[in-house]
């Protein structure tokens, strides 16, 4: 070969390996990118629950080295120097067709050797001459490189911090398969589990350890599981296999397992399990296999306590809705949904700062507010999102209430004949059953029938609500008691209903009918009583009014006729008539006064009046005019004592109603200094604790569990109450006494009052063994045995949960505080004794105020009872040195003073509501309610831009933090409540 | 003893209010001397006083206070102000404002006249009230003077104020002290002052009030003002009812009752305590106790030493002696100790009722049957279950009535006339009027000053035809609250049926008189 031509030839393989480079680097990196994608893609999938299968991802990288092959396809090509004297020539026209002569010619020589040599001396300056990155560019075959090189980077740090089970999706594809045991034969043995869950953070849950377990995990998603455990005998390898996937597992000399999984809602194809499998000499074999359950967090749970969830409200009236949200870890914000036709939005309502499991308050805005016009008829859900932070945040909302907006003044009177016809209709259905026998049946067999003959008294009734009661109407208190009286009324039917079949009634069926007579009777006698003193008061408001109006005519007649002429005998005639039709009026109205003395002097007075009238329009018509004169003079000086008296009347009502007021108040203010007094001593008592009590840690522990526990029967007994529903009857009354015990397990746990929990926890097991025992007899309809088969596994785990509260309490009774610890109790219970002394004297405040008010506040006089009790038990538990009963007796006060407090608000709620019904200020009502013009403006003002303190204006931090925390705790307004909190929510947030 | 702890208050005001002056017989023309009367309540004596007076500053203030006295009020004004000049002092221009304000509170009245007695009232549904309160006064005037010593000179002055308001401006007491005590009367100023019981939400036992108050001011005339708050009282309560009666009267059962319980607990209030007036006194029910002890002394006092006792202790108490001595004197032989231990001895001999009972609250102006209910005026709570009953009984459901209305019976509290009448009414309508009867007959035992159930029981006895016995349940009630057309014309009709025109017109005047605002036409204020 001449010299000319190998220099040629020498230049193109160099452009051959160049554009080779670059085509390895193109593939390269599609190769790379297709698997980015695939991976990335599994992540998605698993975020959303699928199982991502071994086959998807080996497609994946099929398909990755497909492309990659593919970019590879002219790497061939590229090595041929005809291929790349083409590309030359095209660079460089001028050697168009000389280049491939003189390579064609060399290789297969044709003609004269020495014109191809003239030839390719002639070419090969200019074919040097062409560089090679010019006839295959490189840069972006270097940029793909880079960007490789980076997704290299990204897909390192992805492999350590995304989902394992993707890697080894793809592991198991590129790597070869592990020999797997067969799943039908022997399983090694496994032995000491012990279970630690690390909750996610969103959760608020502490770490727990489960020793001794069974193995079966039960976590919400996100919650790493760590497993501890002992092989029956040692083997050589082992992996945990979870969800199908393997995880990498530890095992030690002394045959110790350890391993580590995270709980996630498994996939479609995906088995919730998990189990080890060993590698030794005599070959691999699995450990038995344990389920994984995964207690999902539900949306949040949102109520509102709206009778037939329907309202009517003035457009300047608060709608005054209370609500509740439930979420098993956390309400992150609630907001209310207003949907007026096709549009939706939503005004926030509450963002808490910690996440609480439980928020209740009451909507207290006025249709106004939420934008609202007068006739508007719009759809309101309230809606509350969790906090979930694994799965992402869900959303739930109450059922929806439809609002029907009336005019400003709400028209106080508008709903009174309707009350009245409510309350004639109820006295009916009261007089029925009072006079009942108690119970109301002999047998179970007269239930059924008794019921359908007792819901019948209500006919009357059902037509009036539903004629005018429909949709919402009256205010609040109504509202309130229709439905109190409502529940009691179905609870008592349903009782009825359903009790067991049995030649006679048992002893508990008896009490619990005559229970549910008295709690429907009492629910009858307090709708009766409020409709009935909202009826009076607005009597005696309307004939007040009128008779004011008519002592001011009447007074002006007086003066109009300084004397009766014949002359003006006419027209003093017609001012008398006129006065009369007033008269009539008046009379009409004093009708629906009550009976008593008052409506007797009231009735007496019209009557005098009438009679007075009368005579004097015949003194002008048989032309004694003197007397006529007389007789006006008269029935002026009479229409003012009428007017008089029945402001006397008004006036005490008032009195009577501040007075009230006013005792509400202290009675209030005292809780709420006994109540913030009893949570200092019970901080002091735990840092008592604290300080001498570290023996006490694992009481402490235990007592955790006990709560837990409790918590999971508590939430176990309500699950088989919804699921014992349909089945009514025994099963019902079954599935709630089990309820009513877990309930009050939770609460003696709370509590931490020992005594309780135990007889408490005896009693849930109980009753859910009755209630097994039941299903058994109600099973063998076919009709329910889905719902029996639905509750035979809810028991179970109630009397799992009763029967390691007993356990753990026996373990409790073998601890014991130090005696330095009893000392600081010791110390610390004269403080708690003074409190119990002052809780004492509060019952009895309380029970005056009880007594004094017009409605049933039950609960105030039984939280106020519970304070007593329970803070002399905590007082005896310090003199006798046990920390936890104390601490326990200590919450227990606290929590029975906040019910007292509670039911204290909702009374002055009620009379607020009875006023404003009545079309009557309201007195001072507790003092927690204002007229209603006077919330508007200011519950705008709170609505609105609200001025936020900016920290700078505070000394210190810790200076702003105290102020922010003592205004979120200051005493606000019941209606206020709400923009408080929610003021102060968003403060902190800044 | 039927008058209300309201009026015994009020009287001790007025024994507060008065100096104690000895009085010289007054010579003619002396104005110091005038006055002197009377502060000593002794109007005889200073109308003697004021002939010849001359035309001074001195002589005109007390020309003035006599006209106050004497119920001429315009003039009273006129002259005041006259001898006052154009600055009068604090004390002359503060009298200038009650006799003002006396003027306008009685606006419109008018003078009636009978015998002794001179009756100020305003016209109209009032005038059920005159004939009673003549029969009263001058029965009291006939009877209780010459028993106490002898009557004031210059008759029986009484004003009926027809509105609580017009009474607390007349008698100048703080509207704060009226509405808290209940002050529904007065006997000051020579002159009696008494609030219509028309202007209490349930009427009062006011005969005996008005007696009540005359007596004081006969207790004042013969002590020349010098007894003291409790002896006053004592004798006021123990004799308000000799007007009508020839002989005490047992307590109220409450008081009864507060008597037997402080006896027992040896927690009596001491005489002193009750200086300078029983309005004074920490409670209610302490000052309704100390009546009590006050009130059984006196009857003690003439069980030990006989009729005349306790006009020889007014004689003893006149010329100096101690009050409490002057009784010791007169009962024990000059040993106030072995008096009062006599006494006790001789309550605790005496049967008292021992179970619980309340005070009938005094409510002024218009109220319901609650408000002025000795036990529902405080328990809201049974308060209800008695309005259920009540709406179930005009649902002409009476058995179901009965249900709630025994729900309200308190367990250990004491128990309410309201009630009692509802239960009455309810037994009525399931016809079982013998348990209607007892009901009610035990009622009226516990709480005689209450009207309403009185009436009812006049209803259930004109049921069962006894006549005679309704017509003096009717009566009763009357006395309590003539307001009540219903009352009069049920007594209307018994006398028709019994025969006696007489009474059956005046019950049928009283009606027409309720029935158009009084029985005459107004002619126009006398004074």
């Amino acid at each position: 070969m001449n010299e000319p031509l190998r220099q040629i030839e020498g230049h193109l393989r160099r452009i051959a390996r160049r554009e080779r480079g670059v085509l390895a680097v193109a593939g390269f990196g599609a190769f790379c990118t297709v698997l980015c994608a695939g991976w990335l893609l599994g992540v998605l999938a698993l975020n959303l629950g699928a199982r991502p299968p071994a086959a998807g991802a080996g497609a994946v990288l099929l398909f990755a080295v497909g492309l990659g092959l593919w970019q590879l396809r002219d790497v061939r090509r590229a090595s041929e120097l005809r291929r790349q004297a083409q590309r030359v020539e095209l660079a460089r026209p001028a050697l168009a067709g000389e280049l491939l002569t003189v390579l064609d010619r060399s290789a297969r020589p044709l003609g004269s050797a020495v014109l191809v040599e003239r030839m390719a001396r002639r070419v090969v300056a200019p074919v040097q001459a062409v560089p090679p990155r010019e006839v295959v560019p490189a840069r972006s075959a270097w940029v793909l490189g880079a960007a490789v090189l980076a997704t290299l980077l990204a897909l390192t740090n992805l492999l350590t911090l995304g989902p394992a089970a993707v890697l080894s999706a793809f592991r198991s594809v590129a790597a070869p398969a592990p020999v797997r045991p067969a799943e039908s034969g022997p399983r090694a043995v496994v032995g000491d589990i012990t279970l630690r869950y690390l909750y996610p953070t969103y959760t608020g849950l502490s770490p727990l350890e489960v020793p001794n377990s069974n193995g079966e995990i039960h976590a919400p998603p996100g919650t790493t599981v760590e497993i501890r455990a002992r092989a029956e005998q040692a083997w050589t390898g082992v992996a945990l296999e979870a969800f199908g996937v393997d995880l990498p597992a530890e095992a030690s000399a002394d045959r110790s397992l350890r391993s580590s999984l995270t709980v996630r809602s498994p996939g479609a194809n995906e088995q919730p399990i998990w189990r080890f499998r060993f590698t030794g000499a005599s070959g691999s074999m699995l450990s038995p296999d344990y389920s994984i359950v995964v207690d999902p967090d539900l949306p949040p749970q949102v109520t509102v306590d709206v009778a037939n969830n329907r309202l009517h409200a003035a457009l300047d009236q608060a709608l005054g809705v209370p609500w509740h949200v439930h979420d098993d870890y956390g309400v992150k914000n609630v907001v209310v949904e207003v949907r007026e036709g096709a549009t939706t939005r939503e005004v926030p309502l509450r963002a808490p700062l910690n996440a609480p499991r439980d928020l209740d308050d009451r909507l207290q805005l006025t249709p106004k507010e939420l934008g609202l016009a007068a006739g508007s008829s719009v759809q309101l859900r309230v809606k509350s999102w969790d906090n979930d932070e694994v799965s992402g945040s869900k959303a739930g909302w109450s059922a929806p209430i439809q609002l029907v907006v009336s005019g400003a003044d709400g028209d106080p009177g508008r709903m009174m004949p309707a009350r009245r016809a409510l309350r004639d209709a109820l006295v009916l259905v009261l007089a029925d059953f009072l006079l009942d026998p108690r119970p109301a049946v002999a047998s179970p067999a007269e239930g059924p029938a008794w019921a359908t003959g007792a819901n019948a008294r209500y006919e009357a009734v059902d037509n009036l609500l539903a004629a005018s009661w429909a949709d919402g109407q009256g205010v609040a208190a109504d509202r309130a008691a229709l439905q109190e009286l409502e529940e009691r009324r179905r609870a008592l039917f349903s009782l009825s209903r359903g009790l067991p079949a049995s030649d006679h009634l048992a002893e508990a069926d008896e009490n619990a009918l005559d229970e549910a007579q008295d709690s429907h009777l009492a629910a009858l006698e307090g709708a009766i009583l409020l409709f009935d003193q909202m009826i009076q008061r607005s009597a005696l408001q309307k004939v007040s009014e009128i008779a004011d109006q008519m002592a001011q005519d009447a007074e002006r007649v007086r003066q109009e006729f300084p004397s009766v002429t014949k002359e003006n005998a006419a027209q003093a005639l017609a001012r008398l008539d006129q006065l009369g039709r007033a008269l009539k009026q008046l009379s009409e109205a004093a009708a629906q006064m009550g009976d008593d003395s008052l409506g007797e002097f009231t009735n007496q007075s019209a009557q005098r009046l009438s009679d007075m009238l009368a005579e004097a329009r015949k003194a002008i018509a048989e032309g004694r005019y003197e007397d006529a004169k007389a007789l006006m003079d008269r029935i002026s000086e009479e229409m003012r004592q009428l007017s008089d008296g029945l402001k006397d009347q008004q006036k005490r009502q008032g009195e009577g109603s501040d007075a009230l007021g006013k005792a509400m108040k202290e009675l209030d203010k005292n809780l709420e200094a006994l109540q913030a007094d009893q949570q200092s001593l019970r901080e002091k008592t735990e840092q008592a604790r604290e300080k001498h009590g570290s023996d006490m840690d694992q009481a402490l522990a235990i007592w955790k569990e006990i709560e837990e526990r409790a918590q999971s029967a508590s939430a176990g007994a309500a699950r088989a109450v919804a699921t014992a529903g349909p089945l009514g009857g025994g099963a019902f009354r079954g599935a709630s006494d089990v309820r009513a015990e877990a309930d009050g397990l939770l609460d003696a746990a709370r509590s931490r009052n020992a005594e309780r929990t135990r007889s408490r926890a005896q009693s849930t097991v109980s009753e859910a063994q009755g209630m097994a025992g039941l299903l058994r007899w109600v099973g063998r309809d076919p009709g329910s045995a889905d719902t029996v088969a639905a509750l035979q596994k809810v028991l179970p785990p109630i009397q799992a949960d009763g029967q390691r509260i007993l356990a753990l309490l026996d373990k409790l009774q073998q601890q014991q505080g130090s005696p330095e610890l009893q000392k600081a109790l010791q110390q610390l219970a004269g403080e708690q004794q003074r409190i119990s002394e002052r809780a004492q004297q509060v019952a009895k405040e309380a029970q005056g105020v009880s007594r004094d008010l017009p409605m049933r506040a039950p609960g105030l006089q039984k939280g106020a009872d519970q304070a007593v009790q329970e803070s002399g038990r905590a007082a005896q538990a310090m003199r006798e040195g046990d920390p936890m009963s104390a601490t326990g007796g200590q919450q227990a006060t606290e929590d029975g003073i906040g019910e007292a407090r509670e039911a204290l608000k909702q009374a002055a709620r009620t009379m607020q509501s009875m006023a404003q019904a009545s079309g009557q200020g309201g007195g001072d009502g507790g003092g927690d309610e204002e007229k209603s013009g006077e919330r508007q403006g200011e519950g705008q003002d709170m609505r609105g831009e609200m001025p936020i303190p900016a920290p700078e204006q505070f000394q210190t931090p810790e200076e702003y933090r105290r102020a922010l925390m003592e205004g979120m705790q200051g005493a606000v307004p019941e209606q206020y409540r709400s923009s408080n909190l929610r003021y102060y929510e968003e403060l902190v947030r800044q | 003893m039927k008058s209300s702890f309201a009026s015994r208050a009020a009287v001790l005001l007025a024994v507060c209010l008065a100096g104690v002056t000895d009085v010289q017989p007054a010579h003619a023309g002396d104005a110091t001397r005038g006055a002197a009367c009377l502060a000593a309540a002794d109007l005889g004596c200073a109308r003697s006083a004021s002939t010849g007076l001359g035309s001074g500053s001195r002589e005109g203030r007390f020309l003035a206070d006599l006209a106050f006295h004497e119920q001429r009020f315009d003039d009273a004004l006129r002259l005041l102000k006259a001898s006052a000049g154009a600055t009068p002092d604090a004390e002359t221009q503060s009298t200038l404002d009650l006799y003002k304000a006396t003027v306008e509170a009685t606006a419109g009245f008018v003078r009636e006249t009978r015998g002794d007695v001179s009756v100020l009232y305003l016209p109209g549904t009032d005038e059920v009230l005159l004939d009673d309160t003549f029969t009263t006064l001058q029965a009291a005037h006939d009877r209780l003077g010459p028993r106490l010593g002898k009557a004031p000179p210059g008759g029986v002055r009484v004003e009926i104020y027809p509105t609580a308001q017009r009474f607390i401006e007349a008698s100048g007491i703080p509207a704060a002290n009226v509405e808290t005590t209940g002050v529904v009367a007065l006997s000051k100023w020579s002159r009696l002052l008494v609030t219509s019981p028309r202007a209490l939400a349930r009427g009062y036992a006011w005969k005996d009030t008005i007696a009540h108050e005359y007596t004081h001011y006969i207790v004042s005339y013969n002590t020349a003002d010098r007894a003291p708050v409790w002896l006053q009282e004592g004798i006021a309560r123990s004799h308000e009812v000799l007007w009508r009666s020839d002989a005490f009267e047992d307590l109220p059962a409450y008081q009864q009752s507060m008597l037997a319980t402080a006896l027992a607990r040896n927690t009596l209030v001491p005489l002193e305590r009750m200086h300078p007036s029983m309005a004074f006194l920490p409670s209610a029910d302490m000052a309704a106790l100390a009546f009590a002890q006050v009130a059984t002394m006196i009857q003690y006092l003439e069980h030990v030493a006989g009729p005349g006792a306790t006009q020889r202790v007014l004689v003893e108490v006149k010329g100096g002696t101690d009050a409490l001595q002057a009784v010791g004197d007169v009962g024990a032989a000059g040993h106030s100790d072995a008096f009062v231990e006599g006494w006790k001895g001789w309550l605790r001999g005496l049967k008292l009722v021992s179970r619980a009972l309340a005070a009938m609250p005094t409510v002024i102006g218009e109220a319901d049957d609650v408000a002025t209910d000795p036990l529902l005026a405080g328990r809201q709570d049974l308060a209800g279950f008695v309005r259920l009953g009540d709406l179930l009984l005009a649902a002409s459901r009476p058995e179901a009535a009965l249900v709630e209305f025994k729900k309200a019976v308190p367990d250990e509290e004491p128990a309410s006339p309201t009630l009692a009448v509802r239960l009455a009414r309810a037994y009525r309508a399931l016809h079982r009027d013998p348990e209607a009867s007892t009901v009610l007959q035990q009622t009226i035992a516990d709480y005689p000053e209450y009207a309403t159930s009185r009436k009812e029981l006049g209803a259930l006895l004109v049921s069962e035809g006894k006549s005679s016995a309704a017509i003096v349940q009717y009566l009763a009630s009357a006395d309590i609250n003539p307001f009540d057309p219903a009352v009069q014309e049920a007594l209307a009709t018994l006398y028709i049926a019994a025969g006696n025109a007489e009474q059956a017109e005046r019950r049928r005047r009283y009606e027409r008189i309720l029935r158009l605002g009084g029985s005459s036409l107004p002619q126009g204020s006398s004074h």
